[in-house]
């Protein structure tokens, strides 16, 4: 124990290092709290929100099944809900980022389609409009759609 | 398998550093053990990198080809070492244990532990981690664990979002530990991450212990962990931390190369390759590579010994070869143009440089950001109360050091002053980030200008 004081002010010169110290571990202390803080706050839904259950891992569920329909490389079109905000950008990188090696264009004019909608699936007639043919709705918003092919 | 792929490069990183010390220096474990995990993670990359181009890395042989060449390359470090095995052993190992009672060690220990769980509870909370690590660094290791053999869609500008011209470090590692492993789990980015944030720590301790002793160990590793949101951004997964770990260790093997550098030629070499990781870790890595060699020559031409600099800057452009090659073919073959470079033109410059506005706004976004982070309290405490009076001589490594902080800040300005983007947005979505890369490297070189009474039991 006396060591350990002892070494606390060879730090630097007697009370000047102890309060060099003192001032330095409150600093790091005192650090952690506002993050500490932030976590706490959505960590009071603790477990639903830990591991898996999480709303990223949640959203890419979705996807699982078309992934494993399409080939590998493809590079898809994306259709999406039609207002532009944060939440709708960040559909479309989060579709990107369950899909890989495939790529989304935000296009409808490619073969295939993604169709992700977080608010209202389309109609038949918004559909007509963009010249789509519904290939498989894969539920919760997930759609995959063809170019129809003009005769 | 899968704790086998973090261990084998890791290993193979401290085998490294205990061949350096052979060579001159007396890196103390816990600098062998952080830096050695720098080292071990660019070799991995490497190889990784190489497969990736060679269009292998998605076979199934391939995380048995890329054992054996880690298996080989430890064989040849261990080489020389083989007879004295046991006392490396002994003090690599062994002497990490016995901890010796302080204080001060007793507030590292908490204030560590508390550290490591706020990551542990973030990276649960968000096993994806932030904006970044979702849009560019797991989404481009997704492509590269899913790949199809001709390159896929990672460098297509369809999704320009994810910066197609990035380098590829973290995730080759993030993507060869999947393939090691055999599936996707995000436990794995979590873990590289965490390993980059306290390894951080560590090496900045152990750094500055060795070079100044332990009361500057412990001084270095308070003022990080203190460092507002440093954990925070561990969390996010993003590139940042990785990248201020290799700035860091890059600098700390230069300082403890000492005034005579070229007497210590693997050390040079080993510099060269943490700065090389850092060139292919994220495109500011690009930059600090030449500010560092820049300040080399800079630092050398004023203490007159710039005989000596070209032999030096040329064993450290040898070091980080592997990675300038790596760079070269990724800029040559896949990679689309840089987003702040493509719109730069003569007018656009002139009009910028001339813009009073922007230079205020970044200006004052940046002293904030100083401030914010609590910097210029903790600059104020070692100066005040824990500096001793004799200043330490200079030495190259020093002030190249320095002046490649000062050559990289001045590029982060330039960046800003240019950027395509809106000026506001792009300082608020990065400011901090940035000034976290250069930071613990800051740090370390102003502590080291300090000089802490040695600690004596």
């Amino acid at each position: 124990m006396m060591r350990g004081m002892r070494s606390v002010f060879m730090a630097g010169r007697s009370l000047r290092g102890l309060i060099g110290w003192g001032l330095l571990a409150a600093w790091g202390g005192l650090a952690i709290i506002p993050p500490a803080v932030e976590w706490l706050r959505p960590g009071f839904h603790w477990p639903a929100c830990a591991s898996d259950q999480d709303n990223i891992s949640n959203y890419l569920t979705r996807f699982d099944v078309l992934r494993s329909r399409i080939p590998p490389g493809t590079v898809l079109g994306y259709w999406g809900d039609k207002r532009q905000d944060l939440q709708t950008v960040m559909a479309f990188i989060l579709a990107q980022y369950a899909l890989p090696p495939s790529a989304l264009v935000k296009d409808v004019r490619r073969e295939f389609v993604l169709g992700n909608f977080l608010d209202k699936a389309p109609d038949e007639a918004a559909r007509r409009d963009r010249g789509l043919v519904l290939v498989r709705d894969f539920g919760n918003g997930v759609m995959l759609f063809r170019t129809r092919t003009k005769s | 398998m899968t704790v086998l792929a973090f261990l084998f490069p890791w290993v193979l990183g401290v085998l490294w550093m205990n061949v350096l010390e052979k060579h001159g220096a007396s890196p103390r474990p816990g600098l062998a053990w952080s830096a050695g995990f720098g080292l071990g993670m660019g070799v991995a990359a490497f190889l990784y990198g190489v497969g990736f181009f060679a269009g292998i890395h998605h076979l199934p042989v391939f995380p048995y080809l890329d054992m054996v060449v880690c298996a080989l390359t430890g064989i040849l470090l261990a080489w020389p070492i083989k007879k004295t095995m046991d006392p490396f052993l002994r003090t690599q190992i062994l002497s990490c244990v016995p901890w010796r009672f302080s204080w001060i060690g007793i507030g590292y220990g908490i204030l560590l532990a508390f550290s490591i769980l706020l990551f542990i509870g973030y990276a649960c909370l968000e096993p994806h981690g932030g904006w970044d690590a979702w849009a560019i660094w797991n989404l481009k290791a997704r492509f590269l664990f899913r790949g199809v053999a001709d390159g896929n869609q990672m460098f297509s500008s369809h999704i320009s979002w994810s910066h197609p011209d990035y380098p590829l470090l973290l995730p080759s590692i993030i993507a060869r530990w999947w393939n090691w492993a055999g599936r996707e789990t995000m436990i794995i980015p979590a873990a590289v991450s965490g390993a980059f944030t306290f390894g951080l720590v560590f090496l900045s301790k152990a750094g500055l212990t060795t070079a100044q002793g332990r009361m500057a160990g412990y001084a270095g590793a308070f003022a990080l962990l203190g460092t507002l949101n440093l954990v925070r951004h561990g969390a996010y997964l993003g590139a940042d931390i990785p990248l201020a770990f290799f700035f860091l260790a890059a600098i700390v093997i230069l300082v403890l190369l000492g005034d005579e550098p070229l007497q210590w030629v693997p050390g040079l070499g080993t510099a060269g390759f943490l700065a090389g990781c850092a060139l292919w870790t994220k495109n500011e890595g690009m930059l600090f590579f030449p500010a560092l060699l820049l300040g080399w020559a800079v630092a050398s031409w004023k203490m007159k010994r710039m005989g000596k600099a070209w032999m030096e800057l040329m064993w450290m452009v040898l070091g980080a070869s592997p990675f300038l090659a790596l760079w070269v073919v990724l800029k040559i073959h896949c990679s689309p143009s840089n987003d702040l470079l493509a719109s730069l033109s003569l007018p656009l410059i002139a009009d910028r440089l001339l813009d009073p506005t922007r230079h205020g706004v970044i200006l004052r976004t940046a002293v904030w950001t100083i401030v914010k982070m609590g910097s210029p309290i903790v600059l104020c405490v070692f100066w005040f109360f824990l500096r001793d009076k004799k200043r330490i001589e200079r030495t190259p490594a020093r002030t190249a050091g320095s002046l490649a902080l000062i050559f990289m800040a001045a590029g982060y300005y330039a960046a800003y002053l240019f950027s395509p983007y809106d000026l506001a947005w792009h300082l608020s979505t990065s400011a901090e980030r940035l000034l976290l890369q250069i930071w613990p490297s800051a740090l370390f070189l102003a502590i080291l200008g300090l000089r802490f009474k040695p600690y004596k039991r």
